[in-house]
């Protein structure tokens, strides 16, 4: 044994040396350093859209991830802001509750307005909307569907992923702009990426993460994450209480998986390390706000995280990160998995209040391959 | 006429003296052994590790382990025995084919795949070639043993039972590196005995 060891000439000692490098520098962790990237696909020079330019955008500063992410930037249409709600569903005022939803809609294969009707009791197929145990809401919406004549022809599917055809209920309106507009609620959102190459109806469409409320919305954040197997862009937007802003939503969607290659060689750190530039653009986004005297806000973070079980090392570290996050109980939200999930972080004069209990999943899905998962807060008396 | 035979009574394979060890097969040996181990712990522990606030670390940690422990018993293979490491060669390349051919099948199918995962699925496909018994048999396990839990336990997630399907591989991929080490290095060190017998005609 020894023999052969020690008349290993130096070349085969380098090529093992080599060998080991190769094994071990290939799980790297992550890193990540988010900053302001403008009202334009980054790196790309072109304006999106009106709504765009009032959008504070963040995202990695690796040039592989704003490669990338620019690519697929271009693809999709322009953001759209509705900051007031059409229809006047009143203040949040001290005491009231607020609902706050996550659900993944399936690029319009979940029956949102059926949903909004059974669980929030909005319904929009009447006037007036607001029926009187209708409290406020706030709905995040990931894989939210949206047709518009302004998404542009690309030449290629290269950056153009697969279509998702859901089969929706006959008279479902599956386009979250038209949805939104019909409900008379204050609308965010902002595209991911493209569904398809392919028009519909003369129209092209996208996807992406969009925020519904009964409250007017303002201060609009969106963050690019880190690239992995597509493109993924948390929003964010604040709803006030009676005196002030109160109430930061984060809506965030996470890759489901990477490449195979970037899976060995990230040490399966898809998740994570999306959920990590999420949180340090949040970090910088809050330093700003403060260099600005602005207070602290709490901050609820809830979407469809894509995670394959309740322990996983980007949901340690949300909870880290949120320390006022309920208890996930590791519940299935998307069968086998437990993929969706609400955090919570408390503003510094603790003025927010998570409702005790109130935490839960819907027993429906209403036609998405997810359900829901909604918790009930107050903003407390100064 | 007279006829000599000389009978080889010895525990060591057959050719054993033509399969004597050299620079070349400690070498390999060892060299395969580190890298087969190295990839098949960085892949058996992706899943378990993520469920961990370690994450990454306990990745790097497990595949440093994995190659340290592929590298002995690799350099134990070569050193007793060109012939297992052979094999072991081969295996690796029929599971570089393999596994490059799965790749390619799924590059089609899956949307963001691109060559680089052709050729990650490839080095896959090497690392499990190299010591196939090991790892199919401990994928077997794992997967059972993975479902099972999964069945009884309502906190043993789907996701463990995966993990636990693919440590399972990684384990007995290891597991076959070291005690086909240790079997080699025993056959190599037991007394060679050689008995001369002449028979009559």
């Amino acid at each position: 044994m020894y023999r052969g060891i020690i008349s290993l000439p130096w070349l085969h000692v380098s090529l093992l040396v080599v060998a080991v490098a190769a094994v071990f520098g290939c799980t790297t962790e992550y890193s990540m350093e988010p900053q302001p990237s403008g009202p334009v696909c980054p790196s790309q020079g072109a304006a999106l859209g009106a709504a765009d330019s009032i959008i504070a955008w963040y995202g990695p500063s690796q040039e592989r991830d704003r490669w990338k992410l620019a690519q697929w930037c271009a693809t999709v249409g322009p953001s759209v802001i509705d900051s007031l709600p059409a229809t006047r569903y009143g203040d949040w005022l001290s005491g009231d509750s607020l609902a706050v939803v996550t659900w993944n809609v399936n690029v319009g294969g979940g029956d949102l307005e059926g949903f909004l009707r059974q669980e929030l009791g909005l319904d929009c197929r009447t006037e007036p909307y607001r029926s009187r145990r209708l409290s406020h809401f706030v709905v995040l919406l990931q894989e939210a569907r949206r047709l518009s004549e302004q998404v542009p022809v690309v030449p290629d599917d290269r950056n153009v992923p697969p279509r998702i055809v859901p089969d929706p209920w006959p008279g479902q309106h599956t386009d979250v702009v038209e949805i939104a507009r019909g409900c008379g609620l204050a609308l965010f959102y902002v595209p991911s990426m493209r569904n398809g190459i392919v028009e519909t109806d003369g129209k092209l469409e996208d996807r992406g993460n969009a925020i519904l409320s009964t409250l007017p919305l303002s201060d609009f954040i969106a963050i690019e994450l880190p690239f992995e197997g597509s493109r993924k862009v948390a929003v964010a937007a604040t709803v006030r209480s009676e005196t002030r802003d109160s109430l930061r939503l984060l809506n965030l969607h996470f890759s489901v998986s990477s490449t195979f290659y970037r899976t060995l060689t990230t040490g399966n750190s898809t998740r994570l390390r999306q959920a990590q530039g999420m949180v340090e653009a949040l970090a910088v986004v809050e330093a700003e706000r403060s260099l600005d005297a602005k207070p602290s806000i709490a901050t609820i973070a809830a979407g469809d995280a894509n995670t394959w079980s309740d322990d996983e090392t980007a949901l340690r570290r949300l909870r880290s990160d949120f320390p006022g996050s309920p208890p996930s109980g590791g519940v299935i939200t998307r069968a086998p998995f437990p993929t969706d999930h609400i955090f919570f972080k408390q503003d510094t004069e603790g003025r927010v209040e998570l409702i005790d209990g109130s935490y839960k999943t819907t027993d429906e899905s209403y036609g998405s391959d997810h359900q829901a998962r909604l918790l009930w807060l107050r903003v407390l008396r100064e | 006429m007279l006829c000599t035979l000389l009978l080889f009574l010895t525990a060591a394979p057959a050719g054993a003296q033509e399969n004597a060890a050299s620079d070349w097969s400690t070498f390999a040996g060892g060299a395969l052994g580190l890298y087969s181990s190295g990839m098949l712990a960085l892949t058996g522990s992706l899943i378990p590790c993520t469920q961990t606030l370690a994450g990454v670390k306990c990745v790097r940690v497990s595949a440093v382990a994995g190659s340290a422990i592929g590298l002995v018993s690799g350099l134990y293979l070569g050193d007793a025995s060109e012939e297992f490491v052979e094999d072991r060669l081969r295996g690796a390349g029929y599971g570089l084919i393999i596994g490059s051919a799965v790749g390619a099948v799924l590059q089609r199918v899956v949307p963001h795949y691109g060559f680089k995962d052709i050729l990650t699925f490839g080095a896959s496909g090497a690392a499990i070639g190299a010591s196939p018994k090991g790892a199919i048999i401990g994928f077997a396990a794992g997967t059972f043993t993975g479902a099972v839990l999964w069945q009884l336990i309502p906190s043993f997630e789907f996701a463990d039972g995966v993990g636990m399907a693919i440590a399972g591989m990684a384990v007995g991929g290891i597991a076959s590196w070291v005690i086909d080490a240790a079997d080699a290095q025993s056959n190599k060190g037991s007394p060679e005995l050689v008995l001369p017998v002449t028979i009559r005609i």
